[in-house]
């Protein structure tokens, strides 16, 4: 039992180190541009796609650095698209962006085959935790993101770009008068998301056969975690998708698996009445 | 020399300014007035690049700056001190005041470089200019810019502008809902970075402070200029004030 | 606010145009139509039926819904139990479980509808895939992914209505449900003005739908959706989770944006565009010529690249290109003027979602 329990402490650990960034790289471009960016769990599988590709023929810190800059371009790009856009309907990036995450499984068949790929983990070996296999990977997965939440945090309160972008989060207008460019800001906030989004599938790739349709798996508790987060603020965000991956760990391993995916979507929809019930209550529109 | 030659600006099918033409000569204080929608803010907006112009011209010593948005109007040394302050609230007064700089310093590929770092001389040179012409700023650095009160807001507002080191300061409502010693201290900091060269474009609703502190002023009404001319001679014109601004005459 | 004069030209052409479009579906598609694509003809009456309810959420009350699809699944399955587990008549079920898909939307819209903009449109897409992870997993109901077999089809005194006569069925419960949505929203701007007399709240004033308004609209369009998926059902005779993807619901919304938001016969526009396309398309994915790796990618590449593009340069569907072909103001179809400036840039400095609603979107 115990060693049950164990394992999907550990399971849920990097599940939710997984949501936790997906989730701040949400918060993020939300504060920033105001979209819901539902390419997140895309960009995960994107990186991870990337990773396994590259360590054909690089080491694999190269590799990870290729998945990095290759997802941040791509994000970058889904930001452009889909921010040059907005100005037309108020609806639209969110649904362009679905519309993206959609069409991006097709072009994950069309390069890299239907079937699940899987690659190597940095250190194969499991460690043995009181009944539980934990692999190291899963622990890097962790740290990484730690180290990028400490990261990302420098970056927004130490740094003139991240106060920039803050500042085009609070006032855009106040921002544009200081010569901000929103467009440029937004652009930013979206590569810096996919970046992280995409470092962090690099390394969870490992642990789970990546897949087409993945994203949306991930996307959905990212989101949720977000939520929880208020869409402002990336330490709840962490907080909170630790949390759901712990759930999610938890159905997996003590209730029914095949009821996993649909677990996470309703306590994605009870995270999403409770913040409606509280924002009611505390009387604020945001 | 700042020249606003005859600006339309529309909304959809509405049109706000129908053709307006105002010169803020180097160096000069210009009041602008007018009762609300008069088109006073789309006035604003037309000069610091925020709204597209249907038709019309902004030219800044001779070249035009219009139709390329706010920060080419920022960096060409015209600064904006919007309606309501406008800070970052959840910022502290130096953060508000360094990313007045923004536009002169973070633009191209080595200011983007540069702006991953956290202090810039350049920024930073620019903070203890601002900090010289306005010293009340210097004992709420440290402090968020959201806790401050409306005339603390108003300076910083002001600060940050100056940031940019313009020649041309547009303020926007300096005196909506301050305390009348608060707006005379702003004022005040005003008339001396007037005195000392700068031109100043002072949008306002309090018609006796502006035409006190202005050399010149405009009076907008409907879209149009309905008059200008010095200030003094329009503080005296009962007709006029009467007739647009709904003003007694005050002697 | 729109002038009169295209007011009333807009309404000519809906109150009269509209219906004559469809009747002319009606009697000419089974002349030009081979046999074998009656079936898909009834089913585009299907998709505008489950379109009208959303474009009756999405262009009057600034809801984003992903959950039609999820409506046509639950309106599918319970005349599917229902007649295949349950033995009773096909009529009846159908009647049934657009009864139950309403209660259903109820009891979840009821919470679900005090959220706005994102958070509603991910809430419903959650939604919908919930329903289908349940299709798959409650076996001894639904069939699970092997699917339930046996749905009969509609009769007339013993008779089956299969082909050219259940597309006409089909084409007359669209009319239908056209013409009562395009005289509710015309008097829809009746209604609001008689709103703002009443002694209600601010926001009432100023337009923006109360909760009560949305709950209703979305409890409308969830049985419009489970009523065309229950009539799909009788059609396919056979369910399946597979049919019932999110991209269903995708679907719905790519065709609401490519018709237009403005009027419900913009459902109408793009379920034609929309059905005559898929099949296009699936000619070429079923050519031979074509790789079969490449096959199971297109499904998703196009639609989900349809979403993009079309919400990205055509926001506001086909209809102002229709206004100006048949000769009125390129107004119709467009969203009302803008009231409040907006700045030059991409974005506004109210997030906030009530604020986006304000936004005139669609109405008169």
């Amino acid at each position: 039992m115990t060693s049950d329990l164990l394992q999907s402490l550990f399971t849920g650990l990097a599940l939710g180190a997984l949501y936790s960034i997906v989730g701040i790289g949400f918060v993020i471009i939300y504060r920033v541009t105001g979209v819901a960016n539902l390419t997140q769990g895309a960009l995960v599988v994107l990186g991870a796609y990337v990773m396994s590709t590259m360590l054909g023929f690089l080491p694999w810190v190269a590799a990870i650095v290729v998945s990095l800059v290759v997802t941040a371009i791509a994000a970058a790009l889904v930001g452009l698209a889909v921010l040059t856009g907005r100005a037309l309907s108020p609806h639209a990036p969110l649904i362009m962006t679905l519309g993206l995450a959609i069409a991006s499984q097709g072009v994950f068949i069309l390069i890299w085959g239907d079937l699940p790929v899987s690659y190597p983990a940095l250190i194969t070996d499991a460690i043995k935790v009181g009944g539980a296999f934990v692999l190291p990977q899963q622990l890097i997965l962790l740290g990484v993101v730690v180290v990028l939440f400490i990261l990302l945090h420098l970056f927004f309160s130490k740094s003139y770009l991240g106060k920039a972008l803050t500042a085009a989060a609070l006032n855009p207008h106040a921002a544009q008068l200081v010569g901000v460019e929103l467009l440029k800001m937004g652009t930013i906030a979206f590569a810096v998301s996919g970046a992280t989004a995409g470092l962090t599938g690099a390394i969870f790739g490992a642990l789970v056969p990546v897949t087409p349709e993945a994203h949306i798996a991930i996307a959905i508790p990212g989101f949720a975690a977000a939520v929880i987060g208020k869409m402002q603020s990336p330490a709840i965000t962490l907080v909170g998708g630790l949390v759901l991956g712990q759930v999610t760990s938890a159905v997996a391993v003590f209730g029914r698996p095949e009821y996993q995916q649909a677990a996470a979507l309703a306590v994605l929809i009870l995270v999403l009445l409770m913040r409606a019930a509280l924002v009611r209550r505390g009387g604020e529109l945001t | 020399m700042l020249n606003v030659d005859n600006v339309v600006v529309r909304y959809g099918a509405l049109e706000a300014l129908h053709g307006v033409t105002i010169d803020v000569p180097p160096g000069e204080f210009v009041a602008i007035l007018g009762r609300n929608g008069a088109g006073k803010s789309s006035l604003v907006g037309a000069i610091s690049g925020m709204l597209p112009l249907s038709s019309g011209s902004v030219r800044h010593d001779g070249k035009r700056i219009d139709g390329h948005g706010p920060t080419h109007v920022v960096r060409d040394g015209i600064a904006v001190v919007p309606e309501g302050r406008q800070l970052f609230g959840a910022l502290t007064v130096l953060d508000n005041l360094r990313l007045g700089a923004y536009g002169k310093t973070a633009l191209g590929l080595k200011g983007f470089a540069r702006s991953m770092l956290s202090k810039q001389p350049a920024v930073e040179a620019a903070v203890m200019r601002v900090l010289d012409l306005l010293p009340e700023l210097e004992e709420l650095l440290a402090r968020e810019a959201g806790t401050l009160s409306g005339g603390q807001q108003q300076m910083v507002a002001v600060g940050r502008a100056l940031m940019a080191d313009p020649s041309v300061l547009l303020v926007d409502e300096l005196s909506l809902g301050l305390a009348p010693l608060v707006v005379h201290r702003l004022l005040e900091h005003l008339e001396s970075l007037n005195a000392k060269g700068m031109s100043i474009v002072l949008i306002e609703q309090n018609i006796t402070l502006a035409l006190r502190a202005s050399t010149t002023a405009y009076v907008l009404e409907g879209g149009v200029v309905k008059f200008y001319g010095p200030s003094a001679e329009l503080a005296q014109d009962g007709k006029v004030l009467t007739a647009y601004l709904g003003v007694e005459a005050t002697a | 606010m729109m002038n009169s004069r295209v007011k009333t030209h807009r309404r000519r052409l809906e109150l009269w145009g509209g219906p004559l479009a469809v009747l002319v579906i009606i009697v000419v598609g089974p002349l030009i139509l081979p046999e074998g694509l009656m079936g898909v003809g009834a089913l585009c009456a299907l998709y505008v039926v489950a379109a009208v309810g959303l474009q009756q959420m999405m262009g009057y009350t600034e809801q984003i819904s992903f959950g039609q699809g999820a409506f046509w699944a639950i309106g599918a399955y319970a005349v599917g139990i229902l007649t295949v587990k349950g033995h009773v008549p096909i009529v009846p079920a159908i009647i049934i479980g657009v009864l139950i898909t309403g209660i259903v939307a109820f009891a979840i819209g009821w919470p679900l509808t005090q959220l706005r903009g994102h958070y509603l449109a991910v809430a419903t897409l959650a939604l919908a895939m919930i329903v289908v992870d349940l299709a798959n997993n409650l076996i001894d109901f639904t069939g699970g992914s092997a699917g339930l077999p046996g749905v009969p089809a509609l009769t007339w005194f013993g008779e089956p209505i299969i082909g050219i006569p259940f597309y006409v069925v089909c084409w007359v419960i669209a009319l239908v449900v056209l013409v009562v949505a395009s005289n509710l929203s015309m008097s829809r701007t009746g209604r609001a003005f008689r709103a703002v007399g009443r002694d209600d709240s601010g926001s009432q004033a100023l337009g923006i739908p109360s909760a009560a308004y949305r709950l209703r609209s979305f409890v409308f369009a969830a049985m419009l959706a489970g009523g065309g998926g229950a009539l799909y059902a009788t059609y396919l005779g056979f369910l399946s989770p597979d049919a019932f993807s999110v991209q269903l619901s995708v679907l719905l919304l790519i065709i609401v944006v490519v018709g237009g938001l403005s009027s419900p016969y913009g459902a109408l526009l793009g379920a034609v565009v929309v059905t005559a396309l898929s099949q296009w398309l699936n000619s070429v994915a079923s050519d031979p010529a074509v790789p079969i790796g490449v096959g199971s990618a297109l499904d998703p590449l196009l639609y989900g690249g349809a979403v993009f593009v079309i919400l990205r340069f055509l926001p506001h569907g086909l209809q102002p290109l229709l206004g100006r072909i048949v000769g009125g103001r390129s107004r119709i179809g467009r969203t009302s003027d803008v009231g409040m400036p907006r700045s030059s840039a991409a974005f506004d400095s109210d997030t906030a979602e009530p604020a986006a609603l304000l936004q005139q979107h669609g109405t008169d």
